[in-house]
């Protein structure tokens, strides 16, 4: 109520007189202080603009050419676990990466399957035995009537020349009987010419004798020739190699069926076959799964050393060749000194990069599988005037390279600092130095290596805290 | 109807002579692009157009009164090197100035005349004159460069001692010598009769003062080097279309000062004007 009343009460107090003297110095003061204001207001904004920027020296250097890549370790050898093929597996101790001794179980089979293949195998057997004894009986048989066909012929073909040569030799004595007759007659002729018919009649009966004595002499050669063909086909004999395959088949299931028996004697388990790392595992190979036919799985081998593998990008390789010695740092940065680069291929997807393989021996400081860094220092000779590569700036196209160096200008603000352009030759350099030509920059020249904003060579600059 | 022509001619010739003021105030709110049509010929293109002075902006802005005053700090550097040259300046004119001129105008010691008349010689001679002795007596002292080679000249510049002899001449003598008879000695009668009865005269002095030093050119040219040390009067010495604009708005700053300095001492300046046109 007093603040209501007193409100209400409230009266404007009367201006005193201020002389235009007064008034003015008043507004002059104000003036001041408000020029004043601006004048932090306006050095805040323009310290706000104004660059910031990190400033470094040239310095003697040598210029030092790390490669650092990334890459994975590989056995240098593996060898493949394999057994019979259609075993059901009851458990599998191994995985991908696993280490293993010699002996180290890798999976077990179920013995009752085994027990049922050998059974089967057995009777199979059994099957082939008797296959064989049957073609070896069959064939005896072929061979005997073979040998009896032979025989037969000869008979046939000793009684056909017997029978020939008689019908021959008295085709020939009557041949000769008319021949004597009619020489006979025609030798003692009749006076009287009385014979000369029977002459005729004899020389028609000799004729005849010889036309049948050259029938039975062709007849002899036709039914020799038909016996002795007799013969020969007797003699040929059909080729039979049943017994010879069935043995082969035979002995390829006694072979499957001793490795049936010598996993059935370790009670299904399949161990390792030397000291490595399981680098392969087929997909088929699982509890309840079927063994393959191909290798189970693949184990590296110890005994042959391990390899670093890694694909280096063009400016890598140059520094690194084959025969080279690398320095290997492991996942723990622990490094494998003195690996020798032992191949450096193109890659198979681009053929710039290459895969380098450098050989690890025998080392317990990585693993297959294991990834690890290759590491290379190779460092140039020393260059007087090197800066950090942070001050390298990329010049327009068919412009050099060039710096940006602090010069102090004087202007209405005092001694300001200005980036100032200054054209560079490049020498040699590395992701962190440029080594320029000598003498280009002065060691106590200030080059701008950082900064929060973008610069631009004639821009005002300031120094940011840290360099101050 | 004699009275009212001359009125109108009066009005016209005002006119004539206020309109700078008027354009500078016009031009500091216009555009820089209203600025460039206006002053092109002026400032770019040097062929016969004419440069055009609208009197009112047709697109009033107040961008160059923030460029002047967030953008440009250059400008206050420039404004308080004024300040800093001007402050002094004054006091050194009011510690050697003041009994300088009381001397002059009461007292009676060898040679007065001639160290009156030498004072007045300086007085009236220009700057350029005794650019050279000056340029090398500061040299010799090592104080080219720095503000003092505009304060030591300034302050012991003969022409406010001149304004307050003046003023001083014309105390009576009988109040001085009653003052004495009250037994008051030499420093009472300057600290309790001169100042205060000369009071109009020292601040008419102190205004006029003013005023020409936060106008110096030539002495900060010829005698600062460095930028860093100019007074706001050699702010933007060379005038672009584009830089106009802040220069018509830094010069309305400027004269502010000016202006508040001179209304404050309008009534003493008059006089003290007066008292300077009054010769020995």
């Amino acid at each position: 109520m007093k603040l209501l009343e007193r409100i209400w009460d409230f009266k404007i107090q009367e201006k005193e007189y201020i002389s235009m003297r007064e008034r003015a110095l008043r507004v002059l003061a104000g003036f001041l202080i408000i020029m004043f204001l601006f004048t932090i207001l306006s050095r805040a904004a323009n310290a706000m603009t104004i660059p910031r920027v990190q400033v470094e020296s040239a310095a003697k250097k040598t210029i030092e050419h790390t490669v650092e890549q990334e890459g994975k370790i590989e056995a240098d050898g593996e060898q493949a676990v394999t057994t019979a093929g259609g075993l059901k597996i009851k458990s599998v101790q191994a995985s991908n990466g696993m280490q293993v001794e010699e002996g180290t179980p890798l999976l077990e089979l179920d013995m009752e399957d085994i027990a049922e293949k050998i059974k089967e195998l057995e009777t199979e057997l059994g099957k082939y035995e008797l296959s064989i004894s049957d073609a070896k009986y069959n064939k005896g048989l072929q061979e005997s009537d073979r040998s009896t066909g032979i025989k037969r012929a000869q008979e046939d073909y000793n009684s056909i020349t017997a029978e020939h040569n008689a019908r021959v030799d008295t085709a020939k004595r009557q041949m000769d009987e008319a021949c004597t007759a009619w020489e006979n007659v025609k030798n003692n002729p009749d006076p009287e010419n009385q014979n000369a018919e029977d002459q005729t009649a004899l020389k028609a009966v000799y004729e005849e004798k010889q036309v049948l004595y050259n029938d039975a002499l062709t007849a002899r050669d036709q039914a020799l020739k038909e016996a002795s063909r007799a013969i020969e086909d007797a003699g040929k004999s059909s080729k039979d190699s049943t017994a010879e395959s069935t043995a082969l088949d035979k002995e390829a299931v006694e072979a499957k069926l001793a490795k049936y028996q010598q996993l059935q004697k370790h009670n299904g388990i399949i161990t390792a076959p030397g000291k490595g790392t399981i680098t392969f595992v087929d997909a088929t190979v699982v509890t309840g799964g079927v063994t393959p036919e191909t290798s189970m799985m693949l184990i590296s081998d110890a005994s042959k050393g391990l390899k670093f593998t890694a694909t280096l990008d063009e400016d890598q390789q140059k520094y690194v060749a084959v025969g080279d010695e690398v320095t290997i740092v492991n996942k723990n940065n622990e490094e494998i000194n003195n690996v020798t680069v032992e191949s450096m291929a193109p890659n198979a997807e681009s053929p710039k990069n290459r895969d380098i393989v450098a050989n690890l021996g025998d080392t317990d400081k990585v693993q297959v599988y294991d990834t690890a860094t290759l590491k290379v220092k190779i460092s140039s000779k020393a260059y007087s005037t090197c800066i950090p590569k942070a001050a390298l700036r990329k010049g327009g196209s068919g412009e050099s390279d060039y710096v940006l160096v602090l010069t102090e200008k004087k202007s209405v603000l005092g001694t300001q600092l200005v980036a100032e352009k200054l054209a560079v030759t490049v020498q040699e350099q590395n992701e962190s130095y440029a080594a320029l030509a000598d003498n280009e920059v002065t060691s106590v020249q200030q080059m701008i290596v950082d900064s929060d904003k973008e610069i631009q060579a004639g821009d005002r600059v300031r120094l940011a805290e840290s360099n101050e | 109807m004699k009275r009212k022509i001359i009125l109108i001619v009066l009005i016209i010739m005002a006119g004539l002579i206020c309109y700078p003021i008027i354009f500078l105030v016009s031009g500091s709110f216009m555009s820089s692009q209203e600025l460039r049509e206006n002053l092109g010929p002026l400032l770019t293109d040097y062929t016969n157009a004419y440069i055009s002075a609208g009197l009112l902006p047709i697109f009033p802005t107040l961008k160059n009164y923030v460029e002047i005053l967030l953008d440009s700090p250059e400008f206050f550097v420039m404004f308080w090197n004024s300040v800093r040259l001007a402050v002094p300046i004054l006091a050194v004119q009011l510690v050697a100035g003041v009994p300088a001129a009381w001397g002059f105008a009461k007292y009676q010691f060898p040679l007065k005349k001639v160290f009156f008349t030498i004072y007045l010689i300086l007085m009236m001679m220009p700057f350029q004159v005794t650019m050279l002795s000056n340029y090398l007596m500061l040299d010799k002292l090592n104080l080219i460069n720095t503000h003092l080679a505009i304060i030591l000249p300034a302050g012991f510049s003969t022409f406010p001692v001149f304004i307050m002899y003046r003023f001083f001449s014309d105390i009576p003598r009988e109040i001085i010598e009653a003052a004495k008879i009250d037994g008051a000695g030499a420093m009472q009668v300057f600290r309790y009769m001169a100042l205060p009865i000369g009071s109009a005269g020292i601040i008419s002095a102190m205004v006029l003062g003013f005023l020409e030093c936060w106008n110096l050119i030539e002495q900060p040219m010829t005698f600062l080097s460095d930028q860093d040390k100019w007074p706001l009067s050699l702010y933007l010495p060379n005038i672009t279309p584009e830089t106009a604009g802040s220069a018509f708005a830094s010069s309305i700053i400027g004269l502010i000062p000016a202006i508040l300095v001179f209304l404050a001492g309008q009534d003493y300046l008059e006089r003290g004007i007066m008292a300077s046109a009054v010769k020995e």
